[in-house]
């Protein structure tokens, strides 16, 4: 019996280091983007309002810029120019503002409250509608590449390495939701990443291997324009990492359904950016200075302040960092 | 005997270390001074739109605004910023001065919650190229001293140059998050630049070298090229899949108006 008990140990003493290993991590982002609209082009609410919610946000928009500067800026007029293609009944049903509602999501605090402007009211709903628009072009980081459909376009990329690694760079250390294209083909869906829970296991007798089970919670847009808060789903996925003999990932690959159900590309916006040269992406008639003075602030305020200059120290301070100690 | 043989190795080791002293400080670092100040333009492309989509360029003042140690390195601190002050992306870089090599890096950026930073140290042991991975400042930088692989074989015509491959240095980065580490392979590739470049330095000429940099990641399939010209602060021109950057030219100095702290813009 004892030497049963012995050998018994001696066996998984020996194997215990080759035996599956698990561990697991996780990421949040507070406070998480917000759901919101994504302003649906067939439906124009930017331009009509909807039943319940007249005037339209650009409406409202274009009437605090004139009694700013005495001259309608003409958001509305251009947005419902069909020529434009931002407002088009004929347009697909999912044609719409998805990206810049994603990017607005990140960039930018919830609209919370009614902010009263030049006696103007901008529901939370008007608001959320504006930054819409004005992010629709974003300078942003993108990693992978968008498919195409190309012969030469890689359908299992994103990569799951890099996807694991942007999740844990982004997410679990607190810098910023990430924007996935949610759908691996051709399809583009936005949706901005906030939270992760993931855990993996080496295979028996396998320590090259990270057998992977990841869940996603995106923020969902499928919400009323004058939703609060937020909304999200989650989608699971699975992949291997390859590890290095130093235990370094070196690759991945997707498995089971995550073949077929994995994130194409991911996108991180960092700020605003105008119309790139001939396109007409976003309306051309916003201008960022009026739409920070209608959505920052206080919940009530006539605005007459000038445009203070801002030195890019004060941006050092405002992360919270001392230029004096830096330089 | 054994006096004798044992000065002979040491004399051998000091000959050794003082070659690779000479060859060390003979390639290219740039060189700057406290209170320099140069701008880069960088065009983005949007790369989920079909076709090529450019992003209206942005600039990025890049300004030396001081001289620290760090890990018993005198480095520089180089605040890197846009002019266009409405975007709150930043970063401030300590870079070895002796050959730039990153020290440590402050990467800046916009939440909503307002501005964050975050900071990583670099083993200043394990040099490798500094990649803008994860933040729109074009802060990429090759591992230096730059050394022109066309000067040892520079033949009668010239030429040798364009026709002898440059031998790719491999850079092992190694990257820790959330409990795991993953590397990647940097290669860098040091040549003299291709006839096609050739328009580039037209507004830099000079009468130092110039180089032409490769920095390629296997995997990712896109790789950054730099074009380095002696006597300009930084690289004339960085060009990949996603951004093209390039060094504006210097202008004469105009008078600003006074700020009161350091800033300029």
């Amino acid at each position: 019996m004892m030497k049963k008990t012995l050998l018994l140990i001696l066996v998984v003493s020996l194997f215990a280091p080759l035996a599956v290993m698990a561990d697991s991590a996780s990421g949040e982002i507070k406070p998480a983007p917000w759901s919101g609209d994504w302003w649906s082009r067939k439906k124009g609410f930017l331009i009509k309002g909807w039943p319940g919610h007249s005037p339209s946000p650009f409406e409202k928009y274009d009437a605090y810029v004139q009694s700013r500067t005495g001259r309608n800026p003409g958001t509305h007029a251009w947005e419902s120019n069909i020529r434009n293609g931002h407002y088009n009944p004929k347009a697909e049903n999912w044609e719409g503002h998805c990206n810049g509602w994603a990017a607005a999501a990140i960039l930018t605090p919830e609209p919370r409250k009614r902010h009263i402007r030049n006696g103007i009211a901008f529901e939370t709903a008007d608001q959320k509608g504006i930054l819409s628009e004005i992010y629709m072009n974003t300078y942003c980081k993108f990693y992978g590449n968008r498919y195409w459909g190309n012969a030469n376009d890689d359908i299992d990329d994103i990569y799951p390495d890099e996807f694991h690694r942007l999740l844990s760079e982004y997410i679990a250390s607190g810098k910023s939701a990430i924007i996935c294209d949610t759908a691996y083909d051709r399809q583009v869906w936005n949706f901005p990443a906030f939270k992760f829970e993931s855990s993996w296991t080496t295979g028996w007798f396998d320590s090259s291997k990270l057998k992977v089970k990841t869940t996603v919670y995106y923020v969902d847009d499928g919400v009323k324009p004058d939703f609060i808060g937020t909304k999200w789903f989650s989608t699971t996925y699975t992949y291997n990492l390859f590890l290095d003999g130093n235990g370094n990932i070196v690759d991945g690959e997707w498995t089971g359904a995550s073949k077929k159900n994995h994130p194409d590309f991911v996108w991180v916006p960092t700020g605003d950016a105008p119309n790139p040269n001939g396109s007409n992406q976003e309306n051309p008639c916003f201008d960022p200075k009026f739409v920070k003075e209608i959505t920052d602030g206080p919940e009530n305020r006539d605005f007459r302040g000038d445009d203070a200059f801002r030195s890019p120290d004060a941006v050092i301070m405002e992360a919270g960092l001392d230029p004096q100690d830096l330089f | 005997m054994r006096n004798k043989l044992r000065i002979f190795l040491l004399a051998a080791f000091t000959c050794l270390m003082l070659a690779g002293t000479l060859y060390a400080n003979e390639g290219f670092v740039p060189k700057w001074n406290v209170g320099d100040r140069w701008v880069l333009e960088a065009s983005y492309r949007d790369m989920r739109s079909p076709g090529e989509v450019w992003m209206p360029p942005l600039q990025w003042v890049f300004k030396v605004r001081s001289i620290k140690q760090i890990a018993d390195q005198d480095c520089y601190v180089l605040h890197v910023y846009p002019k266009n002050s409405t975007l709150k992306v930043q970063a401030v870089l300590w870079l070895a001065v002796a050959d730039l090599r990153p020290l440590r890096v402050i990467d800046i950026y916009p939440t909503n919650e307002g501005v964050k930073s975050s900071e990583r140290d670099i083993d200043p042991s394990d040099p490798q190229p500094l990649l803008a991975e994860d933040t729109l400042v074009p802060y990429d930088l090759p591992v230096f001293p730059l050394v022109r692989a066309s000067a040892s074989v520079q033949n009668a015509d010239g030429f040798a140059a364009y026709r002898s491959e440059p031998k790719e240095k491999k850079f092992a980065k190694v990257t820790k998050v959330g409990g795991l580490s993953f590397k990647r392979t940097i290669g860098q590739k040091n040549k003299a630049p291709e006839k096609q470049y050739a328009d580039t330095f037209a507004a830099y000429r000079s009468a130092g070298a110039s180089f032409q940099v490769e920095l390629a990641e296997p995997r990712s399939n896109t790789s950054l090229i730099q074009l380095w010209q002696e006597g300009s602060p930084w690289a004339i021109s960085s060009e990949s899949v996603a951004r093209k950057i390039r060094l504006l030219p210097p202008t004469p100095p105009t008078p600003l108006p006074q700020t009161g702290n350091g800033g300029d813009e």
